[in-house]
Formats: structure tokens, C-alpha cells, sequence
């Protein structure tokens, strides 16, 4: 599904990132990846995400090369295809719960069935995620870990290819990452989401399939 | 939640604090753009109201200029036209306490009937005969009310010029003792006036009864008003006068000769004009004119015969040289037919000095003293000679040597009057005696026709317009002069340049933090797939919504704003408008129109920003952190600083260039700090070894990057205090070069005006015995002289928008030889020649060459050197007068100068000169004025020093200079006020570097000193750079004695620091520890 060939990435301040870097994902794989602070993970998932442009090297999304899409072609990509959940959750401070959640089905038009469908997978999701009776609340009126699974269903909402969380439980207590890991496995199993999951959590990374570490540039199992 | 509505309430609601300073900004633009769009309606406005309260129910004029018609004429124009009309006589004059002698000069005088009040509805208003109703700006100014006497002088209303031939020996004034029957509110139509200007004049109403009582004249009228209910065109009017208007009514007469039998028109101005002439020739070919002229002299060999009547006519086949003569002269001058006559008189010339003249004839024949021809009705009715008993009693206007006169004169004079006793060819005569009050005495015709055949004839011959009538649109022609007069709109929105740009440069900032703190937002948009065209849109869309509640709370705000605009153009800002009477006026299109312009603006500002926002965020991300180039800002400011020190020092030296240098130098100082400013914060070359040049270089490394972030505001702080500084310096005053012959004074002492024209020429020596300045003291004492056409004021003074100015007729000789007045524009083709030569010149036929103040071209009248002003000469033809060139500002400012010679031939009937330069004695200067006041007073004159006449119009550009200063400091401190914006975002974005300190030791005491001195120093660099460069701009008008305004200027720079300062401590106690540590944790 996703084929990552010789993507190299530098910073001035910071110099090569990225180097040379290789990675395959097929449809339904969850994969880890691990390595230390400043090793380029966000990077990577930015990359792959199209939110920025590697030095070189091809991105190539169902056999088709994405590093030369339009900003346009970018959006619809991540739009239809990818899923984010940050670190810090980026829920829109000012809209509900359910409103957040909702907010990718605005980037493109979509009809009233299709908004009722879409609807109905987020009552699911919401209340597989534990998180049905949040509906109305605000995102400073929820938990951390509250935040995250909404976060969570957001990503899920279009039904994306690729799931890219990038420090998921990185905010969250212990208590709250465990459920959170253990989330992502379960959908990942019911779906067939694939997924790459950025993290320094060694237990998020045994939950995934596949574990990667990052070093010097490269992804080394 | 479906609605995009809904989310830009929800998010506005949320970021309220960061909307609410957005909000107040944009209604702040909103509300000077507002505001200044809705001072020029209500400036507008104000201008018709007051056309409207002067005109009162008068929609069209008739008017007959500088001539009289008769009364009756309105009568049956108004049962033609079912029109309601009134007719009066309008004059100059001046008035006088008669009980404090205070003297009121430039007065208008309507000698009117009861009709009047009735045209206005105002029947309750009646003028006892001996009294007069005057208006209240009037009143006071004389200091008199009901029932207090006044001494009244008007111009002279006799349809015969006093300065055409023969004219009766008179002044021009006539003078009554009058009390004050009324005073008159605006409302009472006191301040009536056709004239287009703001200025309330200074009316008296009169019964006309009284000065026709006075004058022994009988219903003479020169105005004619129409109420116009049925809107009718003004060709209406012009057809029912070319249908109605009969030869009396302009003081024809049609009689039939006694001894001829002929029919003959003659006219109460004794010549009539040229256009009837050649009309009735051309309508009635048996017309034949005639010319009978007073000879001084006529003498065959050593005999002579006095002051004798001439005819030219073209009676028989009388050769050009050829004289024929009466058997009475023959006899007295023992002539015979053959013998040389010769003829002399005075030139019935213009310059109304007295010069003889002669010519010799052969005397072809010699009449009999009963001949037909020997008519006395030939001689013209000159008042002071027909109704006299003997020839020593005459009255000729011209000085009659009584020992010449012989008892067989005077036995002629009683036995045939003013029976011509020579008769010379028409054609002839014409050459000698045609002048500008018209080719003929009489125009005769054969025995055959009936008077009232003729009278019928003429009628139908005679062109209104050519007889001198103008037909106006007043109503209409008064309100396009008041809409199309000063526009204050703009005007006030250009002085409000300052605030307005502060404005911009606030909203600006308060975007840029809007969108920086919608960072993590919008990232999360991207990364949820929306289009960058989305995003944009959502930014636009909750921006705009916030400037639409700033833009419409705005515009009612820019409504007081009018208001008080309103109000200080009453009161201290007088001198802009020369009026008390402005009114606020409120205006829908004004407030959509500043609404819409807010908008456009905030939308483009917002585009642009938005555009750049969101480029920046999709860039690729390097963590790149732009260098400055040291080497290239090294070398402008180099190249800057020689620049300035060069032409600093030739603007010291090149005199004729020093005010253009001198601002040049300013501002490549301006450039020079700047660039040394940049390079102070580009430059990074601490001393490792030494702790305080790391610190000192660790505090200004953020600017290393990001120089603009101090250099903007250093340059709007400076820019601001430059313009003010250099607004300040270019006040206008007197200074030494203005007094120079090449100035605006032209060099004269005094500059004096008489509300009646004095026929005298002061320079002469008989006019200065006439009014005693031929003492010894005087002997320096010279005059430039000018007759005056009143029309509008076309200075800046007038906030009308005038077509037809004053004209002034004046002899250029002296400028000429003194060099005076200088000249901003010449016409194309003849920059060459000396513009004061052109008032000679004809380029063609009825055009003749006119120069103006330059200022008054450009603002008052709207036009430029070349194009041509269009009157109507005193005959009714066209006359086209060519700007020939733009006077520099001038004492002549208002006026339209014209030569003399050409003044008097389409306007003979201005019979004197009413302004006047004179010079002489420097030291002698006041002495001057109080004999000029003292000698003349008849006269109503008034003089004073040219400078303070020239000063008198600095009163309006001074004005608006201030007003552009207090606005701009208004505009700066705003600005400096918005350094608490750039404070704020320069924080945000150096959180982490400030949070970073924090966790090796800093305190937030130290980090808000570090704030402190970084703003401060930029606060204190941008008046330093102001300051210094405004000065350097302004040094040489200072070393010329310009006044420069210090106290404002101090004041303005102490606002700005206190201000300044007072925002950064207030913006720097946001800098907290808690909102420090938060970044800490995300690392």
C-alpha cells in the first residue's frame, strides 16, 4: 500500500535525519516505530503524512508516486486517506466533542446519506472508544485521555488507509495509554486500518506487529 | 453543527479577547474613513444650506450688469411669464456710524420695493421710507441697532459713466443719512446675496423710492428675480425679455427731429453701444449714424472760434479731409469754401487724462444758418451743458476756459443752442470721436418712417443679451459651486493620513497574532485534509466577520467624529473655512461608502496576510533562519551618509535650492540612521572574553534575524515625528524674500481698497492736489491703480468653487519696470516673453490675455494656464479671457488681472479705480496709510501693509498645516501605543527562547528588563531619528525666520515617549513564569 524508497531529510541546525530511509506497508500492518528524541520519527510521519517534503528520495502511495501531488492533491490524500493523532490532540478548542470529531467530513462535500452513514460509524467508534456520553462537552471540559480517543475516532472517521499517530500516549497516565494501545490493536484487527505508531512507549510497541527503530536515519528492525 | 456560520461565531466567541482588539481597530479606521467622508457632506451640505438661505425664493436672475433698465420691464415680464418677480437695484458702497464714526467698507446696497419681502413671503418686513433694514452681521459690526443713524455711500447709479465724454463733473458716491428702520436674521433674508461665497455679506435694504428721490432718476432697476415654481428653462426667460424688452426700457429714446423731420434714437448714456449700432444698420439700411462731438477750437488762419458743437454724419458726400461749415462760423472765421480749417478737441480716450487733439480740413462748403442740417437736436442731452442758460455755465466734465467765451458765443448758445456749427464725414468722425461707450450719438432716419414704424423695428432688432442682459440659473449655478467647492473628504482624509496608517499598521499586527496563535488550528486542518482554499476562506471568513462588527460600529462612531470635526471648524480651525454657520449633516451613501471602504481594506490586508500565513505553513520546513547581508546594508548606509553630508552642505550654500536640498538631506538622513540602526542589530561580532559583550549580544540576537521586527517601528516613529516637524516648518508667514519686488507684495508698501472707485488718477499731478498728496512729504508716494469688476472671490478664502472671479484692470508698465511678482506658470509658446506683456495683447477678436494666482487657478477656479474664462463685456458680447500665466502667491490672490486698456473697452462704465498698490518711503509706510485713510475717506478706502493683505490668506493653509499636525500626533501616539502589539507577538515568539533562560537561571524580573530595554531603545531610537532628520530638512526654512511651532513639537515627542512607555510596562507584566514553564514541558 505505502512504499517509502530512499527518502533522505535534513535540518541546518540539526543535519541529516533522515537517510536513505526504506519502509513498505502493506494493508491491515501496525507498525512501531521506535528510537530516541530527535531521531526523526515526527519527521518521517510528516513525510508520509505529505505536511512536509523530504531532500529526496519517493513516496509512493497504491503504486502511485505522492511527492509530486499539488497542495490540492495533498489534502484530498490526507482527506480520504490518512488518519493523524498527535500528541497533543489539536481538538479545536472552541467545537464540541462531537463537532471535532465530525470536522473532516467539512473538507469535502459529501451528501445527506453519506453524512448520515458517516454519523452512524462515529456512534460506533465513540462508543467502542467508551467516549459516547462526550458528545456535547468541550475539549477543556474532558480528560487527556478522554481527548485522545476522540482524537482517535476522528482519525477513523473516513475510514482512512493508514492510521499515523505520532506519539499517541505520549500526554497520557499509564492507566490511559493501556487503553489507548489497546484501542488502536482492536481496531486495527476490525478494520484493517494499517497503522504507523511513532512512540518511546515499549508496551505501545509490543502491541503493534511490527517493530522498527530508528537510528541513524534508517529504519532497522 | 452543519453551518460555517456557526463555526466563525463559535470560534469568535472563543478567541473574544484577540477579536475585541481586532474589533476596536477596525473601528477606529472606520471611523475616521467615516468620519472625513462625512465632513465633506456635511461641508456640502452647510455651503447649500447657506446658497439657499442667501438666495431665499429666488431660482433666476435677470440682470443687466453694470447698466439700469427700467422698471416696467418686470411688470410686464412678469404678466408674460405668470411668474412671481421682484426688481431692485443693487450698488456698492460703505456704511458708517454717525454716532461712533465706525466705518464698515465692501457694503451691499438694495434699493428695493415692498415686492420684495412679498417674493420672499415675508410680508410682515416693510422699509419705512428714511430708514433701512440692515443685517445682523451688519449691525454689529457698526455696533448699531434699531433706531441708530447711519451715514450710507453708494456708487453713483447715473446711466451716464462718469468718466465717458462730456460727463457731468461729479463723484462717484452718493451719500444719505439714514436710521435703522430693522435688523435682519438670516431668516429675514438678511443675508441675501447673488454672489457664491460663504462669507455672510453686509447688506442694506433701501426703499428704492428714497434713492430715486435722491438721484432724480425714476424707477431704475439693474436686478430682476424669478421664483421659477414651474421649473421653466432659462431659455424660457430669455424669450419672453427678447420679446418684451423695448428700446426705453434701456434708455432709448425714439423722438422725431423738429427741423428735419427725421426720426432719430438716442440714448440717456449719450453714445450708444456698438452692438446696437451695427444691429440697426445691418436691420434697417436706411439708418444712418451720427456723431456730434464738442470741438474746443476751431480756427481758420489767426481766427478762432470756442467750444463748438461738430457733427460726423453722412449727410451729403463730405470727403475724409473735407469740413463743411455753417454761413455763422464762416463769417466768424472769415472762412471760405477752400480754405484749411483747423479742429481741435479732447480725445474721448480711456486713460482719463486730458489730451488734445487736432486735425486740419478743407472746408468744402459753407451752409446756410437756416439749413435743414442746421438741427439744434443733433447735440447729444449732455446733462451739464442742455440745460444750461449760458456757455460759461456749462458743465462739460472737461475744464471750460471761460475768458475764451465771447458774448457773440453766448448769443449764439441763446439763439441755437447746441446747433452744430462744422459737419464732417461719419467715417471721419468715427476715426476722431468712436470710443468704448459706443460709435454714435444718434442714429437717424429718413423723414418717411413714422417714430413708431422705427420704434417697432428697433424692437424687434434688439438682443437682450446684447444689450448687456445675463440670464442666470442662480439656484442652479449656486448649488454646483457649493458641490463642487473644497472637498473636505478628501482633504480630511489625507491630514488623517497619519492615523489612518497607524491603523493599518496596528491591524496588521493584530492579524499576524491572530493567525500565529491559530497555528496548531490550522495544522490540524491540513492534516485533516482540508484544501488550502478552505482554510483560507475559514481565516477570511472569521476575520471579516469580526471587521464588519468593527467596520458598522465605526461609521456611527465616525458620525461624532463629524460632529466634533463640525464643531472645531467652528471655532478654532475658523481660519479653514472663514464661516461659524457649518452644520453636521448626517448621510447614508457617506456611511455605506466608509463601511464599504473599511471592508475592502480590512479584505485585502486579510488576503494578503492569509495568503502568506498559509504559504509559510505549507513550505518546505528547513528550521532555516534567514541571515541578514551585513556587507550590503553596510553599503547603503555609506552610500546614504556621503549623500546627505553633500547635499546638507549645498543646501548651506545653492540659496535658490535650499528648501529642496535641505528636504532631500532630511531624509537620506532618515536613511542613514536607519541603515546604521540595521546594521547595529545585524552585526555579530560579540568579544567572547568580555561577559558584557556576550550579554549584550545574547539580548539583541533575536533582532539579528529578524531586524524588521525593531526597524519597523523605529521607522513609523520617525516617519511620523519628520512629518510633523516638517509640516511645522512650512507654516506660512512673511518672510524678507515676500517684501522683494520678486516676492508677493511685488515690493509695495500698502495695499488699499475704496468702496467707491476713485476717477481720479493719484499720480497725476491734478489728482494729487485734488486730494492733497502733493505735500513734500508725499513726493515718494507712488500708485498702482486698478478698476474693478465685481465677481466672485476666487481665493482660498471661498470654499465655493467659483467660475467667474473679480476682474482687476491694471497697467502693467510698472511691474515691468520694477520686476514685481513672480511666476509659478506661463503659457505654452511664449515662456519667453515677460507675462506681463500679454495684458496688451489681443491673440484675437473679443479674446484678450488674463493672469491670475496660480493657487486660485488650481484650486479656487479648477483650471490651468492656457485654458480661457468666458464673460459677458458690458455690451453683452462675448469676451474670452486666456490665462496667460499663474501669479506665486500673490496679494493678488482672488482676482483676474487684465490689462487696463482692455478692461476699459469692454467695461468703459467702470468709471474709477477702486485697488491700489503704493510705495514709497519705507519709513513712511504707516504715515501713508493714515493720509490714505484720511484723504479719501469719502471714498471708503482702507489701507494697509501689503504683507499683512498677503498673510491674509496664509490664515487657510496655516490652518490646515495644524490640523494635519494635531491629526498626525493623534496618529503617532496611536501608532507608538500599538508598540504594546509588536511587544506581545515579539514575546509570543520568543516564549521558548525566554522559557529556555528561565531553566539556567533567569528570573522574570530580568526577563521583563530585557523586554523593557529593548523596546525602550527602540522607542527612543525612532524619535532620535525623527527628530534629528526633521530638523536637518527644515534648517534652512528655520534660518529664514520660519516660525516653527516648539511647543507643539516638544509636546508631541514628550506624548509619544510617555505613551511608548507607559504601553511597554504595561504590555511586559503579561510576561509571567507560568506561561514560561508550560514550554518547558513540552521539551
Amino acid at each position: 500500500m505505502l512504499v517509502i524508497e530512499g527518502i533522505t531529510k535534513s535540518f541546518i541546525q540539526r543535519g541529516i535525519v533522515l537517510d536513505k530511509l526504506e519502509l513498505s506497508v502493506k494493508e491491515g500492518d501496525s507498525i512501531a516505530v521506535t528510537g530516541s528524541s530527535g531521531s526523526g520519527k515526527t519527521t518521517l510521519m510528516n513525510i508520509i503524512g505529505l505536511l512536509d517534503k523530504p531532500d529526496s528520495g519517493d513516496l509512493f502511495f497504491r503504486g502511485k508516486s505522492i511527492l509530486t501531488f499539488t497542495p490540492d492533491e495533498s489534502a484530498l490524500y490526507r482527506n480520504r486517506n490518512i488518519g493523524f493523532i498527535f500528541q497533543d490532540n489539536l481538538l479545536l478548542p472552541h467545537l464540541t466533542v462531537e463537532e471535532n470529531i465530525m470536522l473532516p467530513l467539512f473538507a469535502a462535500r459529501i451528501s445527506e446519506d453519506e453524512y448520515k452513514e458517516k454519523r452512524k460509524y462515529a456512534d460506533l467508534l465513540m462508543e467502542k472508544t467508551g467516549i459516547k456520553g462526550l458528545y456535547g462537552k468541550y475539549p477543556f471540559q474532558i480528560s487527556g485521555g478522554e481527548a485522545q480517543r476522540v482524537t482517535l475516532v476522528r482519525a477513523l472517521i473516513n475510514k482512512p488507509s493508514l492510521l499515523l499517530a505520532d506519539e499517541p500516549t505520549g500526554s497520557l497516565d499509564a492507566k490511559n495509554a493501556m487503553l489507548l494501545g489497546e484501542l488502536l490493536t482492536s481496531l486495527n484487527n476490525e478494520t484493517g486500518t494499517a497503522m504507523i505508531v511513532a512512540t518511546h512507549s515499549s508496551d505501545l510497541a509490543a502491541k503493534m506487529k511490527v517493530h522498527l527503530r530508528l537510528e541513524n536515519g534508517r529504519l532497522i528492525p | 453543527m452543519r453551518s460555517l456560520g456557526e463555526t466563525i461565531r463559535r470560534s469568535i466567541l472563543f478567541y473574544r479577547k484577540d477579536a475585541l482588539n481586532q474589533v476596536i481597530i477596525v473601528t477606529l479606521l472606520s471611523a475616521i474613513i467615516t468620519g472625513s467622508l462625512l465632513t465633506g457632506h456635511s461641508v456640502r451640505s452647510s455651503l447649500l444650506k447657506n446658497a439657499s438661505e442667501r438666495l431665499g425664493n429666488t431660482a433666476i436672475v435677470i440682470s443687466s450688469g453694470l447698466r439700469y433698465f427700467d422698471a416696467s420691464l418686470s411688470d410686464r415680464i412678469t404678466k408674460q411669464t405668470r411668474e412671481i418677480t421682484t426688481s431692485f437695484l443693487e450698488t456698492d458702497g460703505y456704511c458708517q456710524n454717525f454716532s461712533t464714526g465706525a466705518t464698515v467698507l465692501n457694503t451691499k446696497i438694495y434699493a428695493i420695493t415692498e415686492n420684495f419681502w412679498l417674493f420672499h413671503r415675508l410680508d410682515t418686513i416693510k422699509i419705512v421710507p428714511g430708514t433701512v433694514a440692515i443685517n445682523s452681521v451688519l449691525a454689529d459690526r457698526l455696533g448699531v441697532s434699531t433706531g441708530d443713524e447711519l451715514i450710507i455711500k453708494l456708487q453713483d447709479i447715473d446711466p451716464i459713466p462718469s468718466n465717458a465724454p462730456f460727463s457731468m463733473s461729479r463723484g462717484n458716491d452718493v451719500s444719505k443719512v439714514v436710521r435703522v428702520g430693522m435688523v435682519l436674521n438670516p431668516d429675514q433674508m438678511g443675508n441675501f446675496s447673488l454672489g457664491i461665497s460663504q462669507l455672510a455679506p453686509l447688506n442694506v435694504f433701501i426703499s428704492l423710492s428714497d434713492i430715486e428721490e435722491s438721484q432724480r432718476t425714476h424707477s431704475r432697476v439693474n436686478r430682476m428675480l424669478f421664483q421659477n415654481s414651474r421649473n421653466l428653462p432659462v431659455s424660457f426667460y430669455r424669450e419672453a425679455l427678447s420679446k418684451l424688452l423695448m428700446p426705453s426700457d434701456i434708455g432709448l429714446t425714439i423722438r422725431r427731429s423738429q427741423k428735419t423731420g427725421e426720426t432719430e434714437l438716442i440714448s440717456d448714456r449719450i453714445f450708444i453701444d456698438s452692438a446696437i449700432v451695427s444691429d440697426i444698420m445691418a436691420g434697417i439700411p436706411s439708418a444712418s449714424p451720427v456723431i456730434t462731438y464738442l470741438g474746443n477750437n476751431i480756427r481758420v488762419g489767426s481766427r478762432s472760434t470756442p467750444y463748438s458743437f461738430i457733427t460726423s454724419s453722412s449727410y451729403n458726400a463730405i470727403g475724409e479731409n473735407e469740413i463743411v461749415i455753417s454761413r455763422w462760423l464762416a463769417d466768424d472765421l472769415d472762412a471760405k469754401t477752400g480754405d484749411t480749417l483747423i479742429l481741435t478737441w479732447y480725445d474721448p480716450g480711456y486713460r482719463n487724462k486730458l489730451e488734445e487733439k487736432n486735425r486740419s480740413f478743407i472746408i468744402s462748403n459753407v451752409l446756410a444758418n437756416d439749413h435743414p442740417y442746421s438741427d439744434p437736436s443733433l447735440m447729444p442731452d449732455f446733462q451739464g451743458i442742455s440745460g444750461s442758460t449760458t456757455c460759461s455755465s456749462w458743465d462739460a466734465g472737461v475744464p471750460i476756459l471761460m475768458d475764451k467765451i465771447r458774448l457773440k458765443d453766448e448769443e449764439y448758445w441763446n439763439k441755437y443752442k447746441g446747433t452744430p456749427k462744422a459737419f464732417i464725414s461719419y467715417r471721419t468722425g468715427m476715426k476722431l470721436w468712436g470710443n468704448n461707450f459706443g460709435p454714435a450719438t444718434a442714429v437717424r432716419f429718413p423723414g418717411t418712417s413714422e417714430p413708431e414704424e422705427i420704434t417697432a423695428g428697433i424692437t424687434k432688432l434688439l438682443d437682450p443679451l446684447k444689450a448687456g442682459f445675463t440670464i442666470t440659473d442662480i439656484r442652479g449655478k449656486s448649488g454646483n459651486a457649493a458641490t463642487s467647492g473644497v472637498d473636505f473628504s478628501t482633504l480630511f482624509l489625507g491630514l488623517a493620513f497619519f492615523i489612518i496608517v497607524s491603523c493599518l499598521i496596528l491591524l496588521s499586527l493584530a492579524v499576524s497574532m491572530f493567525f500565529d496563535s491559530r497555528k496548531g488550528q490550522i495544522r490540524t486542518y491540513f492534516a485533516l485534509g482540508f484544501k488550502n482554499k478552505q482554510i483560507r476562506n475559514l481565516l477570511l471568513s472569521e476575520t471579516m466577520t469580526i471587521s464588519a462588527a468593527g467596520a458598522i460600529t465605526g461609521v456611527f462612531l465616525g458620525y461624532f467624529i463629524n460632529i466634533i470635526i463640525i464643531k472645531a471648524l467652528n471655532s478654532v480651525w475658523i481660519g479653514a473655512v472663514q464661516t461659524n454657520t457649518l452644520s453636521p449633516d448626517f448621510d447614508f451613501i457617506s456611511l455605506l461608502t466608509g463601511f464599504l471602504a473599511t471592508m475592502i481594506i480590512a479584505y485585502i490586508m486579510l488576503l494578503v496576510k492569509s495568503g502568506k500565513f498559509l504559504k509559510s505553513l505549507s513550505e518546505k520546513e528547513t528550521g532555516e533562519l534567514k541571515d541578514q547581508s551585513q556587507r550590503l546594508n553596510l553599503l547603503f548606509f555609506i552610500l546614504s551618509l556621503f549623500s546627505w553630508i553633500i547635499l546638507f552642505i549645498l543646501s548651506l550654500v545653492i540659496d535658490a535650492f535650499s528648501t529642496a536640498l535641505s528636504f532631500t538631506a532630511g531624509a537620506l538622513a532618515f536613511c542613514t540612521l536607519v541603515f546604521a540602526l540595521r546594521q547595529y542589530y545585524i552585526r555579530n561580532v560579540p568579544d567572547r572574553n568580555n561577559i558584557k559583550s556576550l550579554r549584550r549580544n545574547l539580548e539583541k540576537q533575536y533582532f539579528h534575524f529578524q531586524p524588521s521586527h525593531a526597524i519597523t517601528p523605529v521607522i513609523f516613529i520617525a516617519a511620523g515625528i519628520f512629518a510633523v516637524i516638517i509640516t511645522g516648518a512650512n507654516r506660512q508667514t512673511i518672510n524678507k524674500e515676500m517684501l522683494l519686488p520678486s516676492g508677493g507684495t511685488g515690493g509695495y508698501l500698502l495695499w488699499a481698497e475704496s468702496a467707491v472707485p476713485v476717477r481720479e488718477n493719484l499720480n497725476s499731478i491734478e489728482g494729487r492736489k485734488d486730494f492733497g498728496l502733493d505735500e513734500t512729504e508725499l513726493k515718494d508716494l507712488i500708485f498702482v491703480q486698478a478698476k474693478k469688476l465685481f465677481g466672485d472671490d476666487a481665493s482660498c478664502l471661498n470654499l465655493n468653487h467659483v467660475t467667474a472671479p473679480s476682474v482687476l484692470g491694471i497697467d502693467p508698465e510698472e511691474f515691468i519696470a520694477k520686476g514685481s511678482f513672480s511666476f509659478a506658470s506661463r503659457i505654452k509658446g511664449l515662456e519667453n516673453k515677460n507675462p506681463w506683456d500679454l495684458l496688451n495683447e489681443t491673440p484675437d477678436d473679443n479674446t484678450i490675455y488674463g493672469i491670475a494666482d496660480q493657487t486660485v487657478l488650481e484650486w479656487g477656479l479648477k483650471i490651468k494656464v492656457g485654458d480661457t474664462l468666458v464673460y459677458r463685456a458690458e455690451n453683452g458680447q462675448i469676451l474670452n479671457i486666456v490665462i496667460g500665466a499663474g501669479l506665486k502667491s500673490s496679494v493678488f490672490q482672488g482676482y483676474l488681472l487684465v490689462g487696463s486698456e482692455n478692461f476699459s473697452e469692454y467695461f468703459p462704465s467702470v468709471s474709477g479705480n477702486s485697488i491700489f498698490l503704493a510705495d514709497g518711503d519705507p519709513g513712511l509706510s504707516d504715515y501713508y496709510a493714515g493720509i490714505l485713510s484720511e484723504r479719501l475717506s469719502g471714498y471708503g478706502i482702507s489701507a494697509e501693509p501689503a504683507s499683512r493683505k498677503l498673510a491674509s490668506f496664509f490664515v487657510v493653509v496655516n490652518t490646515y498645516l495644524s490640523v494635519f499636525m494635531v491629526l498626525g500626533i493623534l496618529g503617532m501616539v496611536l501608532g507608538v501605543a500599538g508598540l504594546g502589539f509588536i511587544l506581545i507577538r515579539n514575546f509570543n515568539q520568543r516564549k521558548k527562547e525566554f522559557a529556555l533562560m528561565m531553566a539556567t537561571g533567569y528570573t522574570t524580573k530580568q526577563i521583563r528588563k530585557l523586554l523593557l530595554k529593548d523596546q525602550s531603545l527602540i522607542l527612543f531610537l525612532g524619535v532620535f531619528t525623527g527628530t534629528v532628520s526633521g530638523l536637518i530638512a527644515t534648517l534652512p526654512s528655520l534660518n529664514s525666520g520660519s516660525e516653527m511651532p516648539w511647543k507643539i513639537i516638544t509636546a508631541m515627542i514628550l506624548m509619544i515617549i510617555a505613551v511608548g512607555l507607559s504601553t511597554i510596562l504595561l504590555s511586559i507584566r503579561t510576561v509571567r513564569s507560568s506561561s514560561l514553564i508550560i514550554q518547558l514541558r513540552r521539551e
